[in-house]
Formats: C-alpha cells, structure tokens, sequence
C-alpha cells in the first residue's frame, strides 16, 4: 500500500454526528411511504375512467343527435337505395337509358333495311315486290322518330 | 454489506421501519462521508445524506438485488444528490471554506496536529479532481468497495472503473506535489 492509499484511508475517520444521526433517522421513517407504483396506477385507473366515462357520453350524444347521418355514414348498406326518392331517381335513370338506347336501335335498323333492299333491287325484281319495299325504305328513312316494328313491315309488303 | 442484508431489505420494503433502521445505521456513515468528501462542508453533507437516505426510504421497492448490494445504489443516489447540489448556487463553494475542525483531535499533540493537516490537504486535494475522479477515488480507497460495487454504483463496466482509478490516482499524487 502506497503513503497515498495510506492517507485516504485515514479519512474513513470522518463520521456524522450521532445526534444528526438519530434525528436524520427518526425523520425519515416517521414520512409517510408514497409508493409511486401505486400512486402510478391508481392515477392512471381514474384517468382512465374518468375518460371512458367521458367518451361513451360523447358518443351516446353524438348517437342521440346525428342518428340519421351515423346510420347513413356507417351502415354497411347504401340507405340512399332504400328511400323512395332515391329509387325513384334510379327508376328514371334507367328510362332514360332505354330510350337512349331506342334511338340507337332506330337509326341502325333504318341502315340496316336500306343496305339489305338495295340488292334486291338492282336485281330487278319484280315490281310487285320492289314498289313495296321501296315505299317502306322511304318511309322509314323518313320517320325517324317512330320506327315500324316487324309485324307493320311485313303488312306493308303483303299490301 | 449485513448479514442477512436480502430479507432486512424485504422487511423495509414492506414499511419496516426498524429494518430500515438497521441499513440506515450500517450504511449512513459511509454516505455521508462520501458526500462530505465531495462538497466539503458538514452542514451541506448533513442536508444532502439525509436526502439521499429519505428516498431510499420511499423508494426501496423500487431495489432490485440481482446479486449487486444495497450499497451500490445509495451510492447511486447520493452521486445524482450531489450533481443536483452542484447544479444549483448552493453549490459554488469555494475550497478554502470547507471546514477545518473535522479532524480536529482531543489530544493536541504535534503527531495528530501533522496528520489532521496532512488529511485536510488530501482532503482538498480530492475536491480539486473531477467528479468521476472523486468517486473512484473515495469509494475504493476510502470505503474500500470493491471493483465491482464501484462499476455498479457509477454504472460502468470493471474496466472502465480500473482506468479511472488508475487516472484518479495520478492526478491526485499531482495535486499533492505541488
């Protein structure tokens, strides 16, 4: 052991005094423990209560008051569909289409009647045949609006 | 460290008092002298032990043995009582008021009056090292801890602390050359 080592061990001689000792002591263990793991989670249970509390009242309100736009928001269910102005709109949605559809048919079964007539007619048939049939084409070139259905042609031609 | 030192601490950790007591009375002189050597004056020494022993006392359910002494974590806690003192203005003292009567002797003679000085410029020789210096310094050499509880109570691996010893160690025959 060095004279350093020596000289520092010396210095364990430094003690308190035993009456700050006692006192120091009687002090301590006379406060009273705050365990702060126990303190840690009983705050955090009522905080986390005190919040439930407060979110289930939040949302009760929020149920009670918007109950037609939460039900529309969440529900897994398109409610638009359901309602009559909504199925109403949709009924004339799809009129619409039928008849755009109609004119689409209309203006190519006039073509199509024109492009199937004209060979018969360059083969000159007989004139009882064609006199009808042209008037038909003619017709029906004519009237766009109103397309003659099957059954109309086909008097036409036994006329 | 106290015969049967686990179950005395299980004993405080559940509010015993009187098992508090027993650490409080093995370990408190150690404590304080620590701190003493570190801020110099006895009423600062005082102020800050009883502290460091008080949240001990709140705090000891928070201690988990695992084979390293209770000694290591008062250590622990009266290091960070000391860096808060320092922190503070309470903490500007200047070396030439530490108190001088501590080593004073009841016989007056000139062998104990040579070694009270020789002890008060150690002792001031200690407080002019840096703080990681003092540490190893008092705990190993004063306290005569092992390696070991030293690297546990400043939380540094047996290495490191033998480094800083040997450090320590240097700078403090330096001081007490010049």
């Amino acid at each position: 052991m060095t004279n350093l080592e020596h000289i520092l061990k010396k210095l364990k001689h430094i003690e308190p005094e035993q009456h700050y000792a006692d006192r120091s002591l009687h002090t301590i263990v006379m406060t009273p423990r705050t365990s702060r793991a126990s303190w840690f989670s009983f705050t955090f249970f009522r905080v986390a209560e005190y919040g439930a509390a407060v979110a289930l009242v939040g949302l009760l309100l929020v149920v009670m008051l918007g109950n037609s736009s939460l039900v529309t928001t969440f529900s897994p269910i398109q409610s638009n569909s359901l309602s009559s102005g909504g199925l109403r709109a949709e009924a004339e949605a799809i009129d619409i289409q039928i008849k755009l559809l109609d004119l689409d048919y209309e203006e190519s079964s006039s073509t199509l009647i024109k492009k199937s007539t004209t060979p018969i007619l360059r083969k000159k048939t007989s004139r009882q045949v064609i006199a009808p049939l042209e008037t038909t084409t003619s017709t029906i070139a004519n009237e766009s609006t109103t397309p003659p259905t099957v059954d109309e042609v086909l008097d036409l031609l036994a006329e | 460290m106290i015969d049967g030192e686990e179950d005395i601490i299980k004993s405080a950790i559940q509010g015993e008092a009187s098992a508090f007591g027993l650490l409080y009375k093995h370990y408190q002189p150690s404590i304080y002298r620590f701190v003493y050597l570190k801020v110099g004056r006895r009423e600062e020494a005082e102020d800050l032990t009883h502290h460091v022993f008080l949240k001990a006392w709140q705090n000891i359910e928070n201690f988990k043995p695992r084979g390293f002494p209770f000694s290591s974590w008062l250590y622990r806690m009266a290091r960070n009582q000391v860096i808060d003192f320092y922190r503070t203005a309470k903490g500007n003292i200047s070396i030439d008021d530490l108190d001088s009567d501590i080593f004073r002797s009841s016989d007056d003679t000139e062998g104990s009056f040579d070694l009270s000085l020789l002890l008060a410029s150690a002792r001031k020789a200690i407080l002019e090292l840096k703080p990681e210096h003092q540490d190893v310094i008092i705990m190993r050499f004063v306290e005569d801890l092992s390696v070991r509880e030293v690297a546990e109570a400043l939380k540094k691996s047996e290495g490191a602390v033998k480094l800083l010893q040997h450090r320590a160690m240097e700078k403090l025959r330096e001081i007490l050359h010049d």
